[in-house]
């Protein structure tokens, strides 16, 4: 599936919060239907790095192009891109005083203009592909962990994203939950969505990334593929990393 | 569970029964004790009644009319017993003509008061009604000596209503007569709208201390015009009760001051909570956008300075100044200008309400309303206020049954809201009582109402927490 355009393309990123530097140079690109995992010990900031990608955090210097336009640039509309870059947070920020229809359609309605019908339908549609379209009127304080998690995936896929963040997106679940959205997260692989995943679970990214980065102290210190990282670890602070996390 | 709750419930519902039964038969056997007069009276015994009468009620009457009873002289010639438990009194009067006196110099009484009131007003001294009728008390008794005595004969009624306690009972002709014709006069009085001032002619009907003053301090008060109670301390006291009512609502329909001033009071704290509302978002968001973003500092610190000053001054401060510093010399009108002070004033603590109430939702939900597409605005409107507005509900509504309690500082320019309805009444009747429980009672309904209301639409807005 994967082809050689570059979608996402990152230069020279770096982040400062105050005085303290949490990125201090990363280089990478992101390319149509690939899909990267990031991990890295706490601190170290991956999850920095991919809120930088849609500028949830904005960059203290560097370049970040997103379909060949640097989305970094003064004056221009990050809303625009962001439609296009779909993220999943850890603490699923779901809407709490909407229903899971109006949760999943309120950003195609007032941001795509796309009638409530043709919304509506392409959120059922999708509920019903997560096995979820009999919570359709439920309000998210109903479901359980995993469940908004799936939500909260399929709400960001209502706008049809060229690219998917995920931000630890099974961290804040109970561990029998966190499979359901795992598996998810393989469909969409499977199907060919770009997806940049910050993540702590080693065995999924083992099975479905096509790249893993290693980012420590602010810059990538290791990047390859699954075999090269967890078989083959060159740098010792990924090797003290894997013996600690495996 | 639940049959032990039914049956606490039927233990308390007989408690209540009976307790009910027994006030019911207290009540029923000390009303239904009869009250007949005990024993014939003399005609001297009967003087010394009417003499005692007149003379409590000369104590107790309005300043203008004292001089008058105080020289009224009713003499008994003869007793038979009534039919309705009562004694019939046949009595001749004599008394001085304060009638004619008063028809004579009407003019004069009244353009001396007026002179008093407007040299007052224009100097901002405030006059009450009870000043007014001081003012016309020693107008009267300038001319009271030119009174000619006027005589007649009379029926006046004596009943006993405890063993050797008698009441006497005047009808309104009769106080009309032996007080030398006041009842006429007051009504004349009270058909009088304009007075000759200086020459020019002078409208009163708008000047309300001075119309009080001038009716007061003629109407006679405490004649019993009333038949004594005969029943028990139960009738005795609902009489009493009722009669006040009569005397302070339906009289006159003075009940009228209470509703126009509550709709003025709803009028005026709807207005303002709308306003207040208004304002309150919008600085509100203002002040949130500046803690998030940095932008709109300027905004932000004009914001803060208004709120300093709002929620820093009392709001009775702020009522007069609003209106005497800035409206009045203006031209604006007393509404408008409450409606604005009160919507200036709430809205400054609207706003703090509300940014609480933004501050409180979690930053994840803009987070996650900006990574959709969301522009900050949209972001605010769509995911973040609706939340917020959720959470400070009942801190809001609040702030709204405060604003409507407080609105009756209104009255302080004048505005004719619920308060100062129940205070005019008060200024015509003389009772404490009945006008200041009675707006008591309204504004408590009202904020009641509002209550339920509210935790009406917070169950509502509750479904999304199940």
């Amino acid at each position: 599936m994967i082809t050689n355009d570059t979608l996402i393309k990152v230069e020279g990123l770096i982040k400062n919060f105050n005085d303290i530097k949490v990125l201090k140079g990363i280089d990478t690109e992101i390319k149509r239907g690939e899909v990267v995992v990031i991990i890295g010990a706490s601190g170290s900031g991956k999850s920095t790095f991919l809120r930088c990608l849609n500028l949830l955090e904005e960059p203290s210097d560097g370049h970040i192009y997103f379909n060949d336009a640097d989305i970094t640039a003064p004056k221009v509309n990050i809303n625009l891109h962001r439609q296009k870059m779909g993220m999943v947070f850890q603490q699923f920020n779901l809407f709490p005083h909407m229903t899971i229809l109006k949760n999943m359609t309120i950003a195609p309605i007032k941001l795509l203009k796309m009638t409530k019908e043709d919304a509506e339908a392409k959120a059922m549609a999708l509920l019903q592909k997560v096995g979820l379209a009999d919570r359709a009127q439920a309000y998210p304080s109903q479901l359980s962990g995993g469940q908004k998690q799936r939500i909260a995936i399929v709400r960001a896929l209502c706008m049809n994203p060229e690219v998917m963040l995920f931000d630890e997106p099974t961290s804040a679940l109970d561990p029998e939950m966190v499979g359901e959205v795992l598996e998810l997260m393989k469909d969409l692989a499977r199907e060919g969505m770009t997806m940049a995943i910050v993540t702590h679970e080693m065995g999924f990214a083992r099975e479905v990334a096509d790249r893993v980065i290693f980012i420590d102290e602010g810059v990538i210190a290791e990047e390859g593929t699954p075999e090269e990282i967890f078989n083959n670890p060159k740098c010792p602070r990924l090797q003290e990393f894997l013996s600690k996390v495996l | 569970m639940k049959l032990k709750k039914t049956k606490s419930r039927l233990i308390i519902l007989a408690v209540i029964a009976a307790l009910i039964l027994g006030l019911l038969t207290t009540i029923f056997i000390t009303e239904s004790k009869g009250r007949t007069v005990s024993k014939e009276l003399s005609v001297s015994e009967s003087q010394a009644i009417v003499d005692n009468t007149f003379s409590s009620l000369a104590k107790s009457t309005a300043i203008g009319s004292k001089k008058v009873l105080s020289n009224t002289k009713i003499t008994v010639k003869s007793v038979e017993i009534g039919d309705e438990k009562n004694l019939i009194l046949d009595c001749e009067y004599n008394t001085l003509d304060i009638g004619s006196v008063i028809k004579t110099h009407k003019a004069d009484l009244l353009s001396a008061v007026c002179k008093k009131y407007f040299e007052n007003e224009k100097n901002g001294i405030s006059t009450n009604a009870t000043r007014i009728s001081i003012d016309i008390a020693s107008q009267l008794n300038l001319y009271i000596e030119d009174a000619k005595p006027i005589s007649g004969s009379v029926t006046l009624q004596l009943y006993e209503i405890e063993e050797n306690q008698f009441s006497l009972f005047l009808e309104d002709s009769a106080v009309d007569k032996c007080t030398g014709g006041l009842i006429t006069i007051v009504d004349e009085i009270n058909s009088v709208n304009s007075v000759t001032v200086d020459g020019e002619n002078v409208d009163i009907t708008k000047k309300n201390t001075l119309k009080t003053g001038i009716k007061q301090c003629l109407a006679l008060k405490n004649y019993d015009n009333k038949k004594p109670d005969v029943g028990g301390p139960f009738s005795k006291w609902w009489n009493d009760f009722a009669d006040e009512f009569k005397r302070n609502f339906i009289d006159k329909a003075q009940w009228k001051y209470l509703s126009d001033g509550l709709l003025m009071t709803l009028a005026i704290s709807g207005l303002s909570a709308l306003i207040g509302t208004f304002i309150g978002f919008f600085v509100a968001i203002i002040r949130c956008t500046y803690q998030t973003t940095g932008k709109l500092k300027t905004l932000d610190r004009i914001f803060s300075l208004y709120l300093t000053i709002m929620r820093g001054t009392p709001v009775m401060v702020q009522l007069l100044i609003i209106y005497f510093v800035f409206l009045l010399p203006a031209g604006v009108d007393k509404f408008p200008a409450a409606v604005l002070c009160f919507g200036l004033n709430s809205g400054a603590y609207v706003a703090e309400i509300v940014r609480g109430g933004i501050m409180s939702v979690d930053r994840g939900q803009i987070e996650a309303g900006r990574s959709l597409g969301f522009n900050y605005a949209s972001t605010m409107i769509h995911v973040v206020v609706p939340q917020a507005f959720k959470a400070i509900l009942p801190a809001l509504a609040n702030e709204f049954i405060t604003l409507l309690k407080e609105s009756s500082v209104a009255f302080y320019i004048g505005v004719a809201d619920l308060t100062q309805g129940g205070l005019k009444i008060r200024s015509i009747t003389y009772s404490n009582f009945m006008p200041l429980i009675a707006v008591a009672l309204i504004y408590l309904v009202i904020v009641v109402i509002l209550t339920k209301l509210v935790g009406l639409l917070e169950r509502r807005l509750r479904k999304s927490d199940h």
